[in-house]
């Protein structure tokens, strides 16, 4: 009762009502602080998640576009042959023979290309997007096809290629994720390299530069021109000849998704009666037009040897002098000049590249052949006219080169058997002892000191291996011409 | 009688404030429970969203060997609006098509595309309602180009 009469029972209700209240409070508020905290940190972490997502976003951007810029770089490289210059000038694959540019050379320039395409996308992104993104450009692109890949086709139709050096960093307020950008990409349905291989085949095989260098012989005592004209007709529908029949070559190297052309651009001929080149095709250095050779390997020059050369080139144009007669042999001859460019283009039609305007993939390369040679030369025997012996008929563009008609006073034995051009074959230390390596050796030397003085052998039996038919003595030296048969006993007669 | 009415009293007093705390407190701390799980669930929308258009630029669609990325770059350029042509191999292809399975199996019928190219739109996907909550995403797209042009591309799903 006393409790009571004091209200102490009252008093210790409403403690513990203030106590509850007291803990009640204390715990919501560790319990805001709590959930604010765990909150936070959920939201930290979905904030997190969204900055990778973005990541793997602007990561899969950045894939697209290295496809995009390879499909623009291989196209780009593919229509200029390899390389362009700074006047967008492309480059050459035969310059008088096979320059074609090696794998390694193809790849640097697609490289350069392709990333400097795949920067522009790049530096665009930086431009344009709002958010906090840092992405840096890369520093290198790189084909990964090497020799072996490439020439057995297993690069045909797909691709890799890698770009190296860029790297990502994305941040929102205070948060921020960072990755390299590096990205290795298969570059499917593009067919550079299959046309890259058949153009290198046919760059090394084809009859072309052979085939011009016959012509030659079609432009003997042609005016100087420009040959796209009329100036020389029988010489352009010679190279228009060369050219179809390369490109029926190049055709037949590419399956039916492709179609090649050919454009025949530039021409200039020009001629020299008696000019002093000895053999039917040399690579001419001095040509005034069509002589653009634009490749970016400075030691590989146009002027290399051409291997369709013979090997012998030398010659030597004699007289043969026989007992009574008029004899000697009247030579005439044009030097001709030619110079040649063109191009071969083949589009492929198998697949359409990711590209603006003409999406078809067109590989294009370059010719050029500047060459001279001998040509038309006419060799005939000197006649009896009225007027004596001489030469007959028409020389080549009316001049006769080299003639020597005489009537002989000398014993003459046999019958002269000439040998092919190709066909002659050098022994001994005699400069003129060339001798016939086919069925009919004939041996026709001439003296160093006077180039009419002519000793010739004759023989009708073949040549003989090892150190070959003896040679009668040479007769001792005199004030005429020293003409010597062979003696009866040689085997030459 | 009148002290056991005052103890009766401040009994229920304590079990009335505690009942009342009690259920305070299953508003003041239940109900973060739900706002953290909303935003959650939203965020996990907004990622499957983002997931489904980085995709985008990964997933090659089979048979044809190409990424959706780069025939909805095609087609922006193209002059036809639902057909790019891939040359003689795989001919015409509808790219239109493509779009709308690549989404349909991610967002049933839930999605809208727009991509506007200088003078032309595209659209793509099903009416935006209005009274639902919408998720945007602008897609960067790079196009095929030489100067490396970018084009925003608005993807909305709900």
């Amino acid at each position: 009762m006393q409790n009571l009469k004091t209200g102490k029972k009252s008093q210790s209700g409403l403690l513990i009502l203030i106590g509850l209240v007291t803990v009640f409070i204390v715990i919501w508020v560790i319990n805001m602080f709590t959930t604010a905290s765990q909150q936070k940190r959920i939201i930290e972490i979905l904030k997190l998640s969204k900055l990778s997502k973005y990541l793997d976003f602007f990561k899969g951007f950045s894939r697209e576009s290295l496809l995009l810029a390879a499909h623009k770089g291989t196209q780009n490289v593919a229509e200029h042959g390899g390389e362009w210059n700074e006047e967008g000038e492309s480059r050459y694959w035969i310059c008088n023979s096979d320059v074609s540019p090696d794998i390694e050379t193809v790849r640097f320039f697609l490289s350069e290309a392709t990333q400097e395409y795949f920067n522009r996308y790049i530096i665009n992104l930086k431009d344009d997007e709002l958010t906090s993104l840092d992405i840096t450009n890369a520093t290198c692109v790189d084909y990964d096809v090497d020799d072996d890949s490439v020439m057995s086709g297993q690069n045909d139709e797909r691709f890799n290629v890698g770009a190296y050096g860029s790297e990502i960093n994305i941040s929102y307020k205070n948060d921020s994720v960072y990755s390299e950008n590096d990205i290795y990409e298969e570059i499917a349905q593009d067919r550079f390299w299959y046309m890259y291989r058949n153009f290198k085949v046919w760059s090394q095989t084809t009859s072309f530069p052979g085939c011009i260098c016959g012509c030659l012989a079609s432009g003997c005592c042609c005016p100087p021109g420009d040959c796209l004209t009329d100036v020389c007709p029988q010489f352009k529908a010679c190279v228009e000849k060369c050219f179809q029949k390369a490109k029926s070559e190049l055709d037949s190297k590419f399956d039916e998704y492709v179609k090649c052309s050919y454009v025949f651009d530039c021409c200039y001929i020009e001629t020299q009666v008696c000019g002093d080149v000895q053999s039917p095709c040399e690579p001419w250095k001095e040509a005034p037009k069509c002589n653009n050779c634009f490749k970016t390997e400075p030691d590989v020059l146009c002027s290399k040897t051409l291997s369709f050369l013979g090997d012998h080139v030398e010659k030597n144009y004699y007289t043969l002098k026989l007992e009574g007669d008029c004899k000697g042999v009247c030579i005439s001859w044009d030097e001709v000049r030619a110079a040649i460019e063109g191009g071969f283009y083949c589009r492929d039609k198998k697949y359409l590249l990711s590209t603006e305007d003409d999406r078809k993939l067109i590989f294009a390369v370059n010719v050029m052949m500047n060459i001279k040679g001998k040509q038309c030369e006419k060799k005939v025997e000197c006649v009896e006219k009225d007027e004596g012996c001489v030469c007959d008929g028409n020389p080549t563009c009316g001049v006769w080169c080299y003639q020597d008609c005489t009537t002989g006073d000398y014993e003459s034995e046999g019958d002269i058997a000439f040998c092919p051009d190709d066909a002659w074959i050098r022994t001994g230390c005699d400069p003129c002892d060339w001798r016939c390596a086919t069925q009919l050796c004939t041996d026709v030397c001439e003296s160093s000191k006077n180039i009419k003085r002519k000793r010739y052998y004759v023989c009708d039996q073949e040549c003989t291996p090892g150190p070959g038919p003896t040679y009668p003595p040479e007769p001792p030296p005199g004030p005429t011409t020293t003409v010597e048969p062979p003696p009866t006993t040689s085997p030459w007669v | 009688m009148k002290g056991q009415t005052k103890e009766i009293m401040d009994f229920v007093i304590v079990v009335v404030g505690l009942s009342i705390m009690l259920v305070m407190s299953y508003f003041l701390f239940g109900a973060k429970t739900p706002q953290i799980t909303s935003i959650s669930i939203e965020q996990h929308q907004y990622a499957r969203t983002l997931d489904t258009v980085t995709n985008i630029f990964y997933t090659r669609i089979p048979g044809i060997d190409k990424v959706l990325a780069q025939m909805l770059g095609d087609l922006v350029l193209s002059e036809d609006d639902y057909i790019v042509d891939y040359g003689d191999r795989y001919g015409g292809i509808n790219v239109t098509k493509i779009v709308y399975e690549n989404f349909d199996a991610y967002f049933d019928k839930n999605w809208n595309l727009k991509i506007s190219h200088i003078d032309r739109k595209l659209e793509f996907g099903y009416n935006v309602p209005i009274r639902k909550r919408i998720r945007t995403f602008i897609i960067k797209l790079p196009l095929p180009s030489f100067e490396g042009e970018i084009i925003n591309a608005e993807f909305k799903n709900w």
